[in-house]
């Protein structure tokens, strides 16, 4: 397995990928963080073909860290598929981000084992306005098999047009997943008639030595709060962007910094605004 | 000489000799927190502990009412003679060990009222007293309740739930005045009142104050004292009393802080 | 209150485990046509009611015995249950309590429900099904005064075919599933009950059932309707005896509230749960749904489980009256090595529906507890709303707590939210309690009680102490 450290920047453009010394084996992608070493990976698509496709697998070893990015905004007709697997050894940190603008069908599968004691990760994501008929759909899949683990789960969407999305966060505690902490919260705004949006938060707990919880919350943006903006001397339609900035601002907070402006642009966001 | 030296030793309703103890954190490594700590407490009297954060206050009151997470790893401590550490909490309770928890937990779903009569009628249990029943227990806790300036309606409540710092230790005063213990000890049960509330809760302490009865007061501060007149003050530093004196010790400390002590005894 | 009753439930261990030697009517075991055929005929049913068991029964044959994720259960043979028994008793059945035979009623007192004195004291009519044939349906006179009909599900489809006709199988056709065909081909008896306009029943209605011949599965089928601007109470209680092969338990019911009518359905379930090696137990596999098919109905159902070997039931409400009102509360304990998958569903149709889902599970032992759930939110239910919340306590190591909601949104103005925690019994809170005096299984009998309260709070009175009561006696021996 390739070692990587510092900042990757994979460019899936016209399904193919650039950058030298990232190889593919078998229709996969692996690479490994070495112990006590850290990376960032982006991972972007683009350009016009119709089919992306891409399978990863990462090994993250003892105490490494990586900052997984993920960003498509793929012509309106292209679907992208993407598997993830990924495992933490003992004392690692994973932040893996979703982020979808574009493409007809997006699918990502997420398995995540936690092997190692005290590995944290935080699965995060964001997609929308989405349009049309736009197609999400994300499995995430922890499972602790090791104790003191930590895992998080935070994923928000707006939809628009005809949109669907459909998100199952898994998370299986393990006998031997003692002391975990898990938290998951999924949070949608359907904008239109037709838009629709699906959660299914799952917990599988088999020991008591556990914290678990989680929230889900699909709806509109707060009436009182528009009209509090409003009352204000706002207009309704600057309120609604405030609004709709501070419904992303926990998910869009993890983004590492670097690559902030860019991906808050590129999502139709201002980078500059408080939240 | 030696019969009223007897007769003293006798009436120790504590006795601290020695005591070390760790905390296990988190990651499993275990952490001292108790040095050699040493106390007497005879009954009838009030002993102030004050003590720097960090200088183990709460560790000690904890690992007297029976709380786990803690190993003893030197020293006994003996309650009215008895072997304290080898109690569980509730057996330790029966005997008249009380604490007034510095944060009180909040118990959803369970009726105040109901929690308090089936403490009393626990205890009263161990006694071969008859249990009391609601209507008795309603008038006996209406009395109390009026002592601590505590509204009728937190009788409806679930325990502590949604309680404002200041009712969370009235409460717990309503329940010292309830149970009527031996020896209370009252875990910073100052932080977060303002003047009025701490007036109350002094109020209710120094009512139970009487010759069989001891109180154990850690604070932080010495404001609490001017209002509960310690007998005895001591200085908690590191884990271990570093200084004792009279009640001008605490104004003493008031005035000097904790560092004069802390540069004697590091 | 029932003391014989609430005495019983204080004692150690499973007190109702015995048996009745009645001689009973019992059919071989085996199921066929002709099986079918007979318990119809030897119910005297007409011809619709025939037909409509055998064409369930022939879908049934197309299907196969469901596995779901977390319920481990052996093969059932269906050819090894006996499909039919009824105590023989007088030729024209008991017109009161007086003629019933002496050995139910004092197989009535052994389970602490004597009709006498529920009758006198309490004023709850009891429709006491026994086996297959209900036996005595007392204060019939009483209710039929407000035009009520509260009787067993046999004697409505005598009296009432017209009614029968009309809704049996609407609200859970016997395509629905595996167990809802099987019912539909075999159901023995139940309750039929029948609140017409603006009449608000007088009293709680009830139901105890009990299976008693060995290999007797048993398969109710339960009846509730309740026209415009009507209310009714029903509450439904099991105990069964003790056995070494499982029984089976497929029971169907179905609530149909018109329009401003209120149902209100309480369960508190006792099921043998098998023994600690979780032999024996009791096989709950019930599919219970409600229509709220008028504007401004309302639909409850509140369940206390703590019984069975494996419990596998979803009460459901389909809210298709605008602002129409679905409510689920449930309070689920598997201990030793029982199973639970249970939850509700949801379905939102009508505008301005409601829903709200308080679900409390309590895991100790080997026990496995999953909650499943269902809201969904239809294109057409504008401003439609639903509160979840979800909570399972842990009681030792060995135990399983999962959840599985799913939650599907198709409409914009529509609102969803969902919390659900998992933990075990706060070190702190027990702590608290002991330093207090109170002994430490005292203490998480205080919590526990604490964690289920919101759902006891809603069960009518009677009910609300028979559950706390069950709670206590079900935690114990299971503390750490």
């Amino acid at each position: 397995m390739m070692q990587h450290t510092g900042t990757l920047r994979l460019n899936f453009v016209d399904g193919l990928l650039s950058h030298p010394g990232f190889m593919e084996t078998d229709g996969c992608y692996c690479l490994c963080v070495p112990e006590n070493q850290s990376l960032l990976l982006v991972e972007e698509h683009g350009g016009n073909p119709i089919h992306h496709e891409l399978n990863m697998e990462i090994v993250l070893e003892k105490n490494a860290s990586l900052h997984l990015l993920k960003y498509q905004n793929l012509q309106s007709s292209a679907h992208l598929h993407a598997t993830l697997k990924i495992i933490q050894q003992e004392g690692s940190h994973l932040q893996a981000g979703f982020f979808s603008k574009g493409a007809l069908e997006e699918s990502q599968t997420l398995t995540l084992h936690q092997t190692g004691t005290g590995a944290t990760s935080l699965l995060y994501g964001f997609s929308g306005p989405t349009q049309d008929r736009q197609c999400l759909r994300h499995e995430m899949d922890i499972h602790h098999l090791a104790p003191y683990g930590q895992s998080r789960m935070l994923f928000r969407g707006i939809l628009d047009g005809q949109s669907k999305t459909f998100l199952r966060g898994r998370v299986n505690v393990s006998p031997d997943g003692k002391h975990a902490t898990v938290s998951q919260g999924s949070h949608y705004l359907l904008l239109s008639d037709r838009a629709e949006a699906s959660t299914l938060p799952e917990l599988e707990i088999s020991q008591d030595e556990i914290k678990c919880s989680h929230g889900a919350t699909i709806g509109q943006l707060d009436e009182e709060a528009l009209f509090y903006l409003c009352s204000r001397g706002i207009g309704p339609d600057h309120a609604e962007k405030m609004l709709r900035q501070a419904f992303v601002a926990d998910v869009f907070e993890n983004i590492p910094s670097p690559l902030k402006p860019w991906l808050f642009q590129q999502m139709g966001y201002d980078h500059e605004s408080p939240v | 000489m030696n019969q009223k030296k007897e007769i003293r030793e006798m009436k120790k309703i504590l006795e601290i000799e020695n005591l070390c103890a760790e905390i296990k954190d988190d990651s499993a490594c275990a952490k001292t927190i108790l040095h050699g700590f040493s106390l007497d407490i005879r009954p009838g009297e009030v002993h102030a502990i004050m003590g720097p954060n960090g200088s183990g206050k709460s560790t000690l009151s904890h690992i007297l009412a029976g709380k786990e997470g803690y190993s003893v790893t030197d020293g006994h401590v003996l309650f009215e003679q008895e072997n304290l550490l080898a109690l569980s909490p509730e057996a330790r309770a029966a005997r008249g060990l009380f604490l007034a928890f510095q944060y009180p937990v909040e118990i959803a779903g369970v009726n105040n009222t109901h929690f308090l009569r089936t403490a009393l009628n626990s205890i009263r249990k161990t006694h071969d007293l008859p249990p009391l029943d609601a209507m008795d227990f309603l008038a006996l806790i209406a009395d109390k309740m009026q002592q601590v300036g505590m509204d009728k309606k937190f009788l409806q409540r679930a325990v502590n739930e949604g309680f404002s710092g200041g009712e969370k230790k009235r409460n717990e005063i309503l329940q010292m005045l309830l149970l009527e213990p031996k020896l209370a000890i009252l875990d910073e049960t100052d932080s977060g009142l303002d003047v009025d509330a701490l007036q109350t809760v002094a109020k209710g302490v120094n009512s139970l104050r009487a010759p069989d009865r001891s109180f154990i007061v850690i604070t932080h501060y010495q404001r609490l004292l001017d209002y509960i007149v310690p007998d005895i003050v001591h200085v908690m530093i590191n884990g271990r009393i570093v200084k004792t004196g009279d009640a001008t010790l605490a104004s003493e400390v008031e005035k000097k802080g904790y560092g004069w002590l802390e540069t004697d005894h590091p | 209150m029932n003391n014989a009753y609430v005495r019983q439930l204080a004692s150690q261990g499973y007190s109702f485990g015995f048996v009745t030697p009645i001689d009973a009517d019992t059919f071989a075991p085996g199921l066929s046509e002709d099986v079918i055929r007979q318990i119809s005929a030897r119910k005297k049913e007409p011809g619709f009611l025939l037909e409509w068991r055998l064409q369930a029964y022939r879908y049934w044959l197309t299907l196969k015995l469901p596995r779901w994720a977390h319920l481990e259960y052996p093969d059932i043979d269906f050819q090894n249950i006996i499909y039919f028994s009824a105590p023989r008793s007088q030729k024209s059945g008991p017109k009161s309590l007086d003629e019933v035979d002496p050995e139910l009623l004092r197989t009535y007192e052994k389970l602490g429900i004597p009709l006498h004195e529920r009758a006198a004291l309490a004023g709850v009519a009891v429709d006491a099904v026994f086996d297959s044939v209900s036996v005595a349906t007392t204060f019939k006179e009483k209710l039929a005064e407000s035009g009520v009909i509260f009787c067993s599900f046999s004697e409505a489809v005598q009296n009432h075919p017209e009614i029968i006709q009309k809704y049996l199988g609407t609200v859970v056709p016997y395509r629905d599933n595996f167990f809802a065909a099987l019912n539909s081909a075999v159901f023995s008896d139940g309750s039929f009950v029948y609140i017409p306009k603006g009449v608000r029943c007088p009293m709680e209605l009830s139901t105890y059932f009990r299976i008693n011949a060995a290999k007797t599965g048993q398969f109710e089928r339960t009846l509730i309707i309740a026209d415009e601007d009507s209310e009714v109470s029903y509450l439904e209680g099991c105990t069964a005896p003790m056995r070494d092969e499982n029984q089976l338990h497929a029971a169907v019911v179905e609530l149909v509230a018109h329009k401003n009518a209120r149902i209100r359905y309480s369960t508190v379930q006792n099921w043998y749960p098998g023994d600690e090696e979780g032999r024996g137990g009791i096989f709950n596999f019930v599919t219970k749904r409600g229509a709220c098919r008028g504007a401004h109905s309302k639909i409850s159902w509140t369940q206390i489980e703590t019984g069975s070997a494996i419990t596998w039931k979803y009460p459901s409400v389909i809210l298709q009256g605008d602002h129409s009102i679905g409510e689920f509360y449930s309070v689920a304990m598997t201990r030793h090595k029982q199973q639970a998958d249970t939850g509700t569903k949801m379905i939102h149709i009508g505008k301005n529906t409601k829903s709200t889902i308080i679900s409390k599970g309590i895991s100790a032992g080997y026990g496995q507890n999953t909650y499943r759930g269902l809201v969904r939110m239809l294109p057409t239910a504008h401003y439609a709303r639903n509160f979840t919340q979800c909570d399972s306590l842990l009681l030792g190591p060995h135990c399983g707590a999962h959840t599985f909601p799913t939650i599907d949104v198709k409409n914009r103005s529509a609102k969803v939210e969902h919390e659900a925690t998992t933990s075990k019994i706060g070190e702190d809170q027990l702590f608290y309690c002991k330093q207090r005096g109170i002994r430490e299984e005292d203490a998480v009998s205080l919590i526990v009680n604490g964690f289920c309260r919101k759902v006891f709070n809603k069960l009518p009175m009677e009910f609300a102490v028979e559950a706390q009561k069950l709670m206590e006696v079900s935690l114990e021996g299971c503390v750490g």
